[in-house]
């Protein structure tokens, strides 16, 4: 069981923040009033596609320390202003067929146990709903998943190279699908998991 | 004269107002955080972009009643929780069909009320149709641009409301495209910002001309 912090900057909570798997905690705080206190004794931090980033971008020291302390950081959404080092912006797909966007699983992760790639890449019967691009690869990175147009990685997991570990995911935010009935509902509470243990 | 926007760090409000073809009509871009601070009495427009978080807003509610009704022109995009920061605004949640236009003959309903508008004349019904995700009520004085009606036995329920105020005068939608388009999904919001930015402009600038 872990502790997490989630960032809020909607008016609303995401309902899979209420009601957390496996045991684990998670904590909501305001995104302007996040403060390195809150990070101390928690095993995961995890960043919506939602958020301020020139806000994100004036906490980059209390993230980095974070970091650098151990701790594990779920980035979601097509980041336009990172705020982390390393990090580059998203960069979407060349315009092509919708097919580009079908995903390949790349080696075996806790994370991505159990997940079917086509799972996570339809919808509905709908394409592309996971991801239609990715980030520029940071050094000591491996994918989760592949996008098969272009052969770029999209969700990865990342060892900065100060320490911690980010799990970075190019598309709405992973527990967007928590409620799903296929495999794609796993690769949340997978994540929660694989972060707490990270940490321990 | 360019849009002036209040910039929330969102990405998709960097992607729009700050990178990408629709850059060229917004500025100056106001920080979210430093709002209390800017000075917006000499801006002819000014635009919040769509999710701009609305509980934010809600400080400065008083402030954006005394700009508009000074003269400003104040446009409200979808998914910003009008009603917590404009007094007057009836903001009606609905619940979003996402998966409408799987059905290949499905109509979401959504068509444009005032056809001559010119802020409509660029626009198709198309352009207008991706998700309905409330309804505004219509203030006294004030007019529906767009209109929604689930079907045949419902009355329309307003998607765009124009209205004055004072001196100055509001817009204020349900439709969220710059999210959309800044997120690199959905083409039609694309199409209906590559038409409805221009309109903005124009109508603006004609505004301070008469």
């Amino acid at each position: 069981m872990g502790r997490f912090v989630f960032l809020q900057n909607t008016a609303e909570v995401p309902g899979a923040m209420m009601q957390p798997p496996n045991g684990h905690i998670i904590d909501v705080v305001d995104q302007y009033v996040v403060h390195a206190n809150h990070l101390q004794d928690a095993d995961g931090l995890l960043l919506s596609q939602h958020l301020d980033e020139h806000h994100l971008g004036s906490i980059r020291p209390i993230l980095q320390a974070y970091l650098a302390g151990g701790g594990a950081i779920s980035v979601n959404g097509p980041v336009a202003k990172p705020f982390l080092d390393g990090l580059g912006a998203y960069v979407p797909l060349k315009a092509g067929p919708a097919t580009n966007w079908l995903l390949r699983m790349a080696d075996p992760h806790p994370i991505t146990d159990g997940i079917l790639a086509d799972d996570l890449a339809y919808r509905r019967g709908v394409l592309g709903f996971w991801a239609r691009g990715g980030f520029p690869v940071p050094d000591s990175a491996s994918a989760l998943t592949v996008l098969v147009g272009g052969d770029v990685p999209a969700d990865m997991v990342w060892h900065p190279p100060d320490g911690g570990r980010v799990v970075l995911h190019p598309g709405n935010d992973v527990w967007f699908v928590h409620k799903e009935t296929n495999s794609a509902a796993s690769f949340f509470p997978n994540m929660l998991n694989w972060m707490t243990e990270a940490r321990t | 004269m360019t849009i002036a926007a209040i910039h929330a760090g969102l990405a998709y409000h960097t992607r729009t107002l700050e990178e990408g073809p629709f850059a060229q009509h917004f500025g100056p871009l106001f920080d979210l955080r430093d709002l209390a601070s800017a000075d917006l009495s000499d801006l002819p427009v000014l635009m919040i972009p769509c999710r701009t978080p609305g509980h934010r807003l809600a400080d400065h509610a008083t402030r954006f009643q005394a700009y508009i009704e000074q003269g400003g022109f104040l446009v409200v995009m979808g998914e910003t929780l009008p009603h917590l920061f404009l007094s007057g605004v009836e903001f009606t949640p609905e619940p979003t069909n996402y998966w409408w236009w799987l059905n290949p003959t499905a109509d979401l309903g959504v068509s444009i009320a005032l056809l001559d508008h010119p802020l409509m004349t660029g626009l198709s019904e198309a352009d207008v149709s991706w998700h309905v995700h409330g309804t505004l009520a219509i203030p006294r004085g004030g007019r529906s641009l767009i209109d929604w009606r689930p079907d045949v036995e419902t009355k329309p329920a307003s998607l765009m409301i124009e209205y004055e105020l004072g001196r100055g005068r509001v817009l204020v939608t349900t439709l969220d495209p710059i999210y959309h388009h800044g997120s690199g999904f959905m083409p039609a919001t694309t199409r209906f910002l590559r038409a409805f930015l221009p309109a903005l402009r124009a109508q603006t600038n004609s505004m301070i001309n008469s």
